[in-house]
C-alpha cells in the first residue's frame, strides 16, 4: 500500500501543507503591537450614520453624521451658543421694517469660501432659494416657509432684502437652525464648497469622512488641523475605541453607561441640557382621545419622576405637558406641576366612560427613553385599572403609519416657537394629536408677527398654559444628551440647543 | 469485505463522472438561485414600511411622498419590477440604492472584501487549529487534555457571540492588556489588507468560535474512525500508530470536515452581524441589518442574494474538495 496508488489531482498531504501555510500568515499578523493613541492635531470623532449619508446641508436626513458633517463645512446666518442664545454668523445685522414684513441682511465683509471666492449677497440668495426648492424637498423648507423666494433681492454685494409672505418677527432667530446651513450660489454637494472652519479631504458614506482645518476661516480657524468622522452604529463599541483612544470623542453615549463613564479617570461626560422633548401623543380628533377628560385621565396616570428616573436614568427633567425645556429669553411659565393622581384619573374615566380603556401606544427606539416611557406608562395605567399595550416596532414599520397612530410616542428637539410650528399648529409635519384649537393657533400667528420680544414672551406664556390645560401630549420630560468625550480632549462645554459636535472648531487635543 | 475496507483506498474509476456530479449540481444550484431571486424579492416586498417614506424621513408630506414612490416605480405591479430588478441584474447592474443614490454593486462589492479577509483569516486560524486538537483529543481521548479542551470549547459555544466579543475586548484591548484595538474602525481611503491590526480582534473571535464547533467534529469523526475494523485490522498486523494516524485514520476523519468547513464558511460569511456590531466592522451582515432597517430595498436583495451564491458556491468547492479525498468518491459501489 502506497500513496502513490491514487491520481486524481492533488493529494491530502499537499493540500494541508496548503491549509498551514495560509494559517502562518494569520499567526504573523497577530504578533503585531500598537499604539492607539493619535496625534493631537486630529481629533477622531464618532458618530452613528447610515448608508444615506452625504454632505449636502439641505437635502439630508438628518442623522447625527450628516449634522455634524455639514455644521462643520458650512456657516448659517446665525447660531446657537451654549446657552440657547443666537449669535450672528455670517451674518452682521438683521433690519426689519415697521411691521416685520421686510427684513435686510448684511452679511460680514470678507468672508471667503474653501474654494477662495468671496461670499456675497448673490450666494445667500442661492442658497434660500436652494432650501426653499419645492423640487426638492428640504428639512429647512418648512422653518422658513414665510419667506418669499421670488421676492429676495441683492441690495448690494453684501446685503439681502428678504420679502416675506406675512410678517414674522422672530426672523433673526430661525437662522440659527442646524437645517439653514448657507452655500455659495453654484453649490455642489459632490464637490462642496462651504465657508465653514472645515474644508472636505474625503468621504465615504456611511463610513468615515476626514475634513482639514480650513486656514482662510473670518472667525479665529480650528484648534486642531484635521477631523476624521467615523460611523460606528454601536454605542459600546463607540465607548471602547474612546477609552483606548482610538478616538477622541463619540456623539453617541447609552444612558446606561453614563454613570459608567463619570467615574472613567479616562473620560468625560459631556451632559447637555437639551431641548428634546419625548412627547406621549394622543390624537384629539378621533375617540377615545377626542374626550378631553380622557386625555386629563390618560396625564394624570403619568408618573414623570418615575418615568425620567428609569426611562432616562435621572438624566434629564420633569415636564410640564408644554414644550420648552426653557423659553429662553422669557423665563417659566407660572402653570404648577401636574403630578400623578390616580383617583381623578379614575374619575375623569368613569366620567367619560372610559373605565375600562384598552389602547396601544405605537413606539419605536428612536431616541433613548421612547420605548421605555411607553412600557412605563402602560405599567402605571394598570393602577387606573385600564389597559395600554407597548407595540414597540421598528423604526420603518413606525414611520409607515407616522400621523396616524392614535396614541404614540415622538421626539422633537427644537426652541419653542419651531416646535409649535410644526407639532402643534395644523399643517405641522409633526403634528400627531391632529391638535387645532383656534385661540392657540391665533396666539401662535401673533406671537410669530410680533418683533416685540416682551410682547412675544407673554403669547408665549398663554399658549404654554392653554397647552398645558388642554393638549394633546404628555410631555413627561426632556432629556439630556449625552456624548462623552476623552480625558485630553478641551474646548467641548454642554449645549442647551446645539452639541459641541457642531462646533469642532473650539476644540482641542492635548 | 465491504464493511472492513478503508474508503480512501479504492482504485479510482475516472474523472469523468466527477465531472457530471458537479455538472449536475452546478445546474440545480441556477435554478435554486432563480426560486431565491424571487423569494428575495417577494419578501422584500412584504416588508411592512414605505420606502418612500424612509426616504422623506418624519416631516415628509403626502405630496412628496407619492411623487417619489412613482419616481422610483414603486406603483408598477410586483411582477415589472421584478422582471425590471432580474433583467439588470442579469446584465450585471444591481441598480442604484434609494437611500445612500449609490450604485448597489459598489457598497456590496466594499463589504465583500472586507468581510471576505475577516472570514479567510479567521479560517487560516481556526481550520489547522481544530484540526490538530481535534486528531489530539481523539487519540487522547478522555484524558486530562481532551476533557479540558472540551470544557473550554462547549464554554465558547455556549456564549453569546457577542459576550465572547466584549470578553475579547475587555481582555485584549481595554482592561488587562493593550494589544489590540477594540474597534475596527477601517479607512476606507486603504485596503483592509493595508491595516490588519484593526481587524484581529473580530478574526479572533470568529476563529474561536468556528473552532469551537468544528475541532469537535474533527475529534468525533477521528474517534469513529479510529474505532473502526480497517484501523483495528492495521492495528493488528502492527503497524505503527504513527502511520495508522496520517495514512488511515485522518484522511477518512477529513470529509465530513471538509463539509462542516464549507458550512461554516458560508455562515461566517452573513450570519455574523452581531460581531460586526461589537467591533463596528464595516462587513456585509452589518450592510444588510442596515438596510432592512432603512428599507434600503436593492441593497437588501444584492446582500440575500451574494450569501445565497456563497452557499452555493461553498457546496459545490466543498463537494470537488471531497472528491478528490475520497477518489472512487462512491462509497462502496467501486
Amino acid at each position: 500500500m502506497t500513496m502513490d496508488s491514487t491520481k486524481t489531482g492533488p493529494n491530502r498531504r499537499q493540500i494541508l501543507a496548503g491549509i498551514s501555510a495560509t494559517a502562518l500568515g494569520a499567526a504573523l499578523m497577530s504578533g503585531a503591537t500598537l499604539a492607539f493613541a493619535q496625534s493631537t492635531g486630529t481629533l477622531r470623532v464618532a458618530c452613528n450614520g447610515s448608508a444615506s449619508d452625504s454632505l449636502d446641508p439641505h437635502r439630508t436626513q438628518g442623522q447625527v453624521t450628516d449634522i455634524v458633517r455639514f455644521s462643520n463645512l458650512f456657516d448659517g446666518l446665525c447660531e446657537y451658543a451654549p446657552d440657547g442664545t443666537v449669535q450672528n454668523v455670517l451674518a452682521e445685522s438683521f433690519t426689519p421694517n415697521a411691521d416685520a414684513t421686510e427684513w435686510t441682511v448684511r452679511l460680514v465683509p470678507g468672508v471667503t469660501t474653501h474654494a477662495g471666492r468671496p461670499y456675497e449677497a448673490e450666494d445667500l440668495i442661492a442658497s434660500v432659494r436652494r432650501i426653499l426648492d419645492p423640487e426638492h424637498p428640504t428639512r429647512g423648507a418648512s422653518l422658513i416657509a414665510f419667506v418669499d423666494a421670488e421676492g429676495l433681492e441683492a441690495v448690494d454685494a453684501q446685503t439681502v432684502l428678504f420679502r416675506l409672505k406675512r410678517a414674522y418677527g422672530p426672523f433673526r432667530d430661525v437662522w440659527a437652525n442646524r437645517y439653514l446651513r448657507m452655500v455659495p450660489r453654484d453649490f455642489d454637494p459632490s464637490a462642496p464648497d462651504g465657508t465653514g472652519p472645515f474644508k472636505v479631504v474625503s468621504f465615504t458614506p456611511g463610513r468615515e469622512s476626514v475634513f482639514d482645518r480650513f486656514d482662510g476661516y473670518f472667525r479665529e480657524p480650528a484648534l486642531v488641523e484635521r477631523v476624521v468622522i467615523s460611523n460606528i452604529a454601536d454605542a459600546t463599541a463607540a465607548i471602547n475605541a474612546l477609552r483606548s483612544g482610538q478616538i477622541d470623542m463619540t456623539y453617541l453615549v447609552p444612558i446606561s453607561e453614563a454613570a459608567i463613564i463619570e467615574a472613567d479617570p479616562s473620560m468625560q461626560l459631556v451632559n447637555n441640557p437639551s431641548m428634546l422633548s419625548i412627547p406621549i401623543y394622543m390624537r384629539t380628533d378621533v375617540a377615545p382621545f377626542d374626550d378631553p377628560r380622557v386625555r386629563e385621565a390618560i396625564r394624570l396616570i403619568a408618573n414623570r419622576e418615575q418615568m425620567v428616573e428609569i426611562a432616562l436614568s435621572g438624566y434629564g427633567v420633569v415636564g410640564n405637558d408644554m414644550q420648552g425645556r426653557n423659553v429662553t429669553p422669557c423665563g417659566d411659565t407660572p402653570v404648577p406641576q401636574r403630578t400623578q393622581d390616580i383617583e381623578r384619573a379614575r374619575a375623569l374615566l368613569a366620567e367619560a366612560g372610559q373605565s375600562d380603556l384598552d389602547v396601544e401606544i405605537a413606539t419605536t427606539a428612536g431616541t433613548p427613553g421612547m420605548v421605555e416611557c411607553a412600557q412605563i406608562l402602560a405599567e402605571q395605567a394598570r393602577a387606573a385599572g385600564i389597559s395600554i399595550r407597548a407595540n414597540v416596532m421598528d423604526e420603518a414599520t413606525y414611520l409607515a403609519n407616522y400621523g396616524n397612530w392614535s396614541f404614540g410616542v415622538d421626539f422633537l428637539s427644537d426652541t419653542y416657537l419651531p416646535v409649535v410650528a410644526r407639532s402643534l399648529v395644523p399643517g405641522g409635519t409633526f403634528n400627531n394629536t391632529h391638535w387645532n384649537d383656534a385661540e392657540f393657533n391665533a396666539l401662535f400667528e401673533r406671537a410669530t408677527a410680533s418683533s416685540d420680544e416682551a410682547e412675544r414672551c407673554e403669547i408665549i406664556h398663554q399658549m404654554r398654559t392653554i397647552e398645558h390645560e388642554r393638549g394633546g401630549n404628555i410631555v413627561w420630560g426632556f432629556a439630556n444628551t449625552l456624548h462623552a468625550v476623552g480625558a485630553n480632549v478641551q474646548g467641548v462645554v454642554p449645549y442647551v440647543v446645539n452639541s459641541a459636535f457642531n462646533n469642532l472648531r473650539v476644540v482641542s487635543k492635548s | 469485505m465491504t464493511g472492513t475496507a478503508d474508503p480512501a483506498r479504492r482504485v479510482p474509476s475516472g474523472t469523468r463522472k466527477n465531472l457530471g456530479i458537479i455538472g449536475t449540481r452546478l445546474a440545480i444550484s441556477l435554478v435554486l438561485l432563480i426560486v431565491m431571486s424571487m423569494l428575495v424579492f417577494a419578501a422584500t416586498q412584504a416588508l411592512p414600511g414605505d420606502i418612500a417614506l424612509m426616504v422623506l424621513g418624519r416631516d415628509a408630506t403626502p405630496a412628496q411622498v407619492d411623487r417619489l414612490r412613482s419616481l422610483l416605480n414603486l406603483d408598477a405591479p410586483v411582477w415589472q419590477q421584478y422582471l425590471l430588478w432580474a433583467g439588470n441584474l442579469l446584465q450585471g447592474d444591481f441598480g442604484t440604492s434609494f437611500i445612500s443614490q449609490q450604485p448597489v454593486g459598489d457598497i456590496v462589492a466594499a463589504r465583500i472584501s472586507n468581510t471576505l479577509v475577516v472570514v479567510i483569516l479567521s479560517f487560516a486560524l481556526s481550520i489547522p487549529i481544530s484540526l490538530l486538537l481535534g486528531v489530539f483529543t481523539a487519540v487522547h481521548a478522555d484524558g486530562l487534555g481532551d476533557r479540558i479542551v472540551l470544557l473550554v470549547s462547549i464554554a465558547l459555544n455556549a456564549l453569546p457571540e457577542f459576550v465572547l466579543a466584549l470578553l475579547l475586548v475587555l481582555l485584549l484591548s481595554v482592561k488587562v492588556f493593550h494589544i489590540f484595538p477594540p474597534v475596527a474602525l477601517l479607512s476606507p481611503e486603504q485596503s483592509v489588507w493595508a491595516q490588519l491590526p484593526r481587524v484581529a480582534l473580530p478574526v479572533l473571535t470568529l476563529a474561536l468560535l468556528q473552532m469551537s464547533y468544528f475541532y469537535r467534529l474533527v475529534r468525533a469523526t477521528m474517534i469513529d474512525v479510529l474505532n473502526s475494523d480497517y484501523v483495528e485490522f492495521a492495528r493488528l498486523k502492527g503497524m505503527p500508530q504513527r502511520v495508522i494516524l496520517w495514512r488511515h485514520a485522518i484522511p477518512n476523519a477529513l470529509v465530513p470536515a471538509v463539509q462542516a468547513a464549507g458550512t461554516i464558511f458560508a455562515i461566517s460569511f452573513g450570519g455574523v452581524v452581531v460581531i460586526e456590531y461589537v467591533f463596528a466592522f464595516p462587513g456585509l451582515g452589518t450592510a444588510l441589518a442596515e438596510a432592512v432597517g432603512s428599507r434600503d430595498i436593492q441593497v437588501v436583495q444584492a446582500i440575500t442574494l451574494t450569501i445565497a451564491v456563497i452557499f452555493f458556491a461553498t457546496n459545490i468547492v466543498t463537494d470537488l474538495i471531497t472528491l478528490m479525498l475520497t477518489p472512487p468518491g462512491r462509497g462502496g459501489q467501486a
